[in-house]
């Protein structure tokens, strides 16, 4: 996980492509530093078989059972998938909440940080996982393309996240929010990036990240 | 059992992990293994048997997610399935004990999570009324992981039922709980909310918990419990699994019982194998003693400052008393104020912070329970809350996530009477003010002798002497000198005599004479060498906090004078700093565009004496801010950058509105926008966003927070007379609330324009949930509101 990495895509949530003025990046690194030394990451996960019939993926041994036409595309080719989660915790909404009270600038710097560093730690998992499992798809998120919020509750409740801090409320949204849950298929052959899971998605026509030829999820919008 | 008799005498057994057991039975990943109470009694039967003959004494209910929230998808109620666990037990029981097993609700409270305090209660609430009606003998709070869903479980465990409670928290391997808690403050918090044992399950094996375990047992007036799981989890062929054997749990057990462990048992990865081993090693083989004594201390969920003979300063500044600006504050309902009044004094070295809101016509208990949800977490600092009124003393130390200071009690019995039992129900500890039914005595022996009164009554209660913080109450130097040193002798006195701590509001003593500041500081040290312990003062003027920490070094409490010598080196960087800053001067419009917000109140109080505020506003200000917009839509400023812009304006708008009312109170009028994340929402950093910018183009901005209920804001609408309401959602599936509040408004014929925004909004969606405007970001926000007022106006 490298402070230049967090950095960047810190920068790019806030609509800049390249550093901003002195105050804000000694504020940036001031921040990173609090993150850093008070966060405590935590993740969770486990690996499932899957069927998959008629759109709706059946994973084994569990109550999951998800009807989405563009996970089901996702793994088409998987025959097993990691279901994980991670989050930043608790401690990191009430930075998030210390700072945006007494100082609004920092606490969107702040907020944009935590959301990198939460990115960074799960590429960084996603990473240990791509070495030992060889072939994995992309991650792939509740609310991406057809994929609805509302399988968060039996991913955190197969998952036990619990023990993790992470929840759902009633409209289905991850507390803290600095948390994420994904599937990762497991392949046979390396997977090959494809963006049709846009077409979709409600947000095609007023997406920006689609303007600029990416979608959620993808390694070039990492970069 | 005779559970009375053996506790924290001879060591008590419990039973091992449950869910790991029924895995091995088929539990499929994400069942609530409580539904088999239901639909395979005979397994769970089967488990807890091979418990009872590994030789446990206490058998937990199969009940661990027994809640309404957890049941909700189920066909069964909390009453059932708890009812079905009691009677598993009791069918197959000889003289074992059933606790109710009860563990978090699986939601996370308020202010981070959307579950209120009292939601939290009353799930609580029906599983232990379901328990006690089922017949279980104790109940067991386990696996909390946050301090204030664990203070809510005990509440209605102890106001439902009159079962012994047990209670455990679990601890990461940072050695604190998910939410923060360590474990001396989760002991300090739960100990005086009248349970019976306290401790840690789960979290990790017993040698990794061990330094948790010996933080307990340091500080526990209480019988301590453990249950810890079979060692770290290992994920193998796609399993998690738990390595350590019987053999070496037992062994790793044994330096925690030889401490002073009272009850013991298992948690994830063990089996009634490691029961039958644990009772064959320490079943009723008597508790090592300890020698625990009681400290004076105050926490928040996340710290605990004792009060043991290092001065503790309590921040005195958030108090109405001769404060025109937390007056207003309070008024207009501004908490940020308040909450900056916090956090400035605990940066500058505040300890404890007094929070009084005492003020004619303001809903002192409302807005006492919002301040304690807003500084949640927001700062460490743990808190003393202050009022004249019982009842605002009780609805906050219920709320309070932490345990509370009361300010205060005093000698009059109808005082004592209503004070001492909210105290002790919810462990907090108190000001004692050495004054009675006759006023403030003059001479300190009569002072002392209100004291022991006091003392005295507080032990009816059984709140210690260590519990008390004596004021003897500072008169005024000017009015009457010489009981000035009377008040500082009772100090001495009082703690010769007695083991309470002393505090003392330390600013009235300069009231009417010049330079109060000299006085108050020279008055502090008077009182701190008669062995003042906890001086209620202002840490924000310069020169209290060097004083305090001078002194210490002196008295040869702060020893080889380390946190002298730290807090002088750190004062020296920031004060080059500001040199080094204030060295450029810059105008107006240079401060506003660069974002420069230490400098900009000078800039404006210069320009104040000069011009008028309007023509300040029209020619500087505005100017300046469009200057700012300019940049951020050519792209060459971002967000950050015209935020700060935006804060610094702010800061000067604060002074020229002050002016501008002190010149025309009666035509000043600014309009009001209301504005809200809807319900089901925790995103609020946009709507933030929209409010500081709508400030800067003078708007009187009503912020209701986030996830706001569809009544608060009809309601706001009609009695604030709003013609402009801004509502925020940043997800797909709050959007629906949004819509709904939308309609609520329509319905209700309220004569006000709707706009809305947020990232998973667009033109098209605010036209179909009939919202009046749609804006995309905080800019457009205040363009439309100046389009709309201009019409109205």
């Amino acid at each position: 996980m490298e402070d230049i990495n967090i950095i960047s895509l810190a920068r790019n949530y806030l609509g800049s492509k390249s550093i901003m003025d002195n105050t804000t990046e000694d504020r940036i690194e001031y921040l990173l530093n609090d993150i850093k030394s008070s966060v405590n990451p935590l993740h969770t996960y486990g690996i499932y078989d899957i069927s998959i019939y008629n759109n709706i993926i059946n994973f084994n041994n569990t109550i999951i059972s998800v009807k989405s036409k563009d996970l089901s595309d996702l793994l088409k080719d998987s025959k097993q998938c990691i279901i994980i989660a991670c989050t930043l915790g608790a401690l990191v909404e009430n930075k998030i909440r210390h700072y945006s009270k007494y100082n609004i600038s920092d606490g969107i710097l702040y907020d944009a940080l935590a959301a990198s560093y939460i990115e960074a730690y799960m590429d960084d998992i996603n990473e240990t996982l791509q070495n030992k499992y060889n072939f994995l798809t992309m991650r792939f998120s509740p609310g991406y393309g057809d994929l609805s919020l509302e399988v968060q509750n039996d991913i955190l409740l197969v998952l036990k996240a619990q023990k993790i801090g992470l929840t759902v409320n009633e409209n289905h949204l991850l507390i803290p929010r600095k948390s994420i849950t994904a599937f990762i298929g497991i392949q046979d052959k390396p997977w090959k990036e494809e963006t049709k899971l846009c077409d979709s998605c409600r947000f095609k026509n007023t997406c920006s990240l689609r303007k600029e030829g990416k979608f959620c999820g993808s390694k070039k919008f990492i970069k | 059992m005779d559970l009375k008799n053996l506790l924290n005498k001879k060591v008590i057994v419990f039973d091992g992990a449950m869910g790991t057991m029924l895995q091995r039975e088929g539990l499929v990943g994400g069942e609530i293994p409580d539904i088999y109470n239901m639909e395979n009694p005979d397994i769970v039967k089967k488990i807890q048997k091979s418990y009872i003959d590994a030789g446990a004494d206490i058998i937990t209910t199969n009940t661990f997610s027994s809640n309404s929230f957890k049941l909700k998808d189920t066909p069964y109620s909390v009453d059932e399935v708890i009812n079905a666990a009691v009677n598993i037990i009791k069918d197959i029981r000889n003289d074992q004990l059933i606790a109710l097993g009860i563990s978090s609700t699986g939601k996370l409270l308020e202010p981070i999570g959307t579950l209120t305090f009292e939601q939290a209660y009353n799930t609580f609430k029906e599983q232990v009324i379901a328990g006690y009606k089922a017949g279980a003998d104790l109940i067991l709070l386990e696996t909390f992981t946050d301090l204030q869903e664990t203070r809510a479980a005990i509440l209605a465990c102890k106001e439902n039922s009159n079962l012994p409670v047990f209670c455990t928290m679990t601890f990461q391997d940072n050695g604190r709980t998910l939410t923060g808690t360590d474990p001396k403050t989760f002991v300090n918090v739960a100990q005086d909310l009248g349970i019976d044992v306290l401790g840690v399950n789960c979290s990790l094996g017993p040698k990794e918990i061990a330094p948790i375990v010996e933080e307990i047992l340091e500080y526990s007036l209480l019988p301590v419990m453990i249950q810890p799981n079979a060692g770290l989890p290992v994920l193998e062929n796609n399993e998690t699994v738990f390595k350590l054997t019987k053999e070496e749990y037992v062994d790793q057990l044994k330096p925690l019982m030889n401490q002073g462990v009272a009850v013991v048992g298992s948690c994830c990865g063990s089996d009634p194998t490691f029961t039958k081993l644990i009772c064959e090693t320490f079943s009723r083989k008597s508790v090592a003693y300890r020698n625990v004594k009681r400290k004076t201390v105050a926490c928040s969920s996340t710290k605990s400052v004792f009060i043991d003979g290092r001065i503790k300063i309590i921040g005195e500044r958030i108090n109405p008393t001769g404060k025109k600006n937390i007056k207003e504050a309070l008024k207009e309902n501004r908490l940020e104020y308040i909450v900056n009044e916090a956090i400035s004094q605990s940066d500058a070295g505040a300890d404890i912070l007094d929070i009084n809101i005492g003020l004619p016509g303001i809903d002192e208990k409302a807005v006492m329970l919002n301040i304690l949800k807003e500084l949640d977490g927001v700062v460490n600092t743990p808190l003393q809350i202050d009022s004249s009124k019982t009842e605002v003393l009780e609805a906050a130390c219920r709320v309070y996530n932490g345990k509370a200071i009361i300010n205060s009690v005093n000698g009059k019995q109808e005082i004592m009477d209503a004070v001492f039992p909210i105290a002790k129900k919810y462990g907090a500890s108190l000001v004692v003010l050495t004054l009675d039914e006759n006023g403030i005595p003059s001479t300190c022996e009569e002072r002392f002798k209100i004291a022991e009164k006091i003392i005295k009554e507080a032990k009816k209660y059984e709140i210690g002497e260590e519990r008390l913080l004596i004021d003897n109450l500072v008169l005024t130097a000017s009015a009457q000198q010489e009981g000035v040193l009377e008040t500082l002798k009772g100090i001495t006195k009082i703690k010769e005599n007695y083991n309470v701590r002393t505090t003392l509001g330390a600013s009235n003593v300069s009231f009417g004479l010049p330079d109060r500041h000299l006085l108050n500081k020279t008055f502090l040290i008077m009182a701190l060498s008669y062995g003042l312990d906890a001086p209620i003062t202002d840490p924000t003027i310069e020169g209290i906090v060097e004083h305090i920490k001078a002194f210490e070094v002196l008295n040869n409490s702060d020893i080889e004078s380390n946190d002298y010598i730290n807090y002088i080196g750190y004062k020296e960087i920031e004060n080059t700093s500001v040199i080094r800053e204030k060295n450029e001067k810059k105008d107006i419009n240079n401060i506003i565009i660069n974002g420069l917000k230490d400098e900009i109140e000078d800039a404006t109080k210069k320009l104040l004496d000069e011009k008028d505020p309007m023509f300040i506003v029209d020619n500087y200000i505005i100017p300046s801010l469009d200057k700012v917009g300019n940049l951020y839509n050519d792209g060459v400023i971002y967000l950050p950058q015209l935020i700060r812009s935006a804060e610094t304006v702010k800061k000067s708008f604060d002074l020229i509105k002050i002016r501008i009312k002190d010149l025309d109170s009666i035509n000043y009028k600014s309009n009001k926008v209301l504005i809200a994340t809807v319900k089901g929402d925790i995103h609020d950093i946009g709507k933030n966003i929209v409010k500081v910018i709508l400030e800067n183009y003078g708007y009187d901005v009503i912020d209701l927070g986030k996830d706001v209920s569809i009544d608060l804001i009809i309601n706001k609408i009609k009695s604030e007379n709003i013609k402009l309401v801004g509502l925020s959602a940043l997800m797909t599936t709050t959007v629906i609330n949004m819509q709904e509040t939308i309609k609520k408004i329509r319905e209700e014929n309220l004569d006000c324009k709707i706009l809305v925004g947020g990232a998973v909004l667009t033109p098209e969606y605010a036209k179909t949930i009939n919202a009046d405007y749609y804006c995309k970001d905080a800019r457009e926000t205040a363009q439309i509101a100046n389009f709309i007022f201009k019409d109205l106006d």
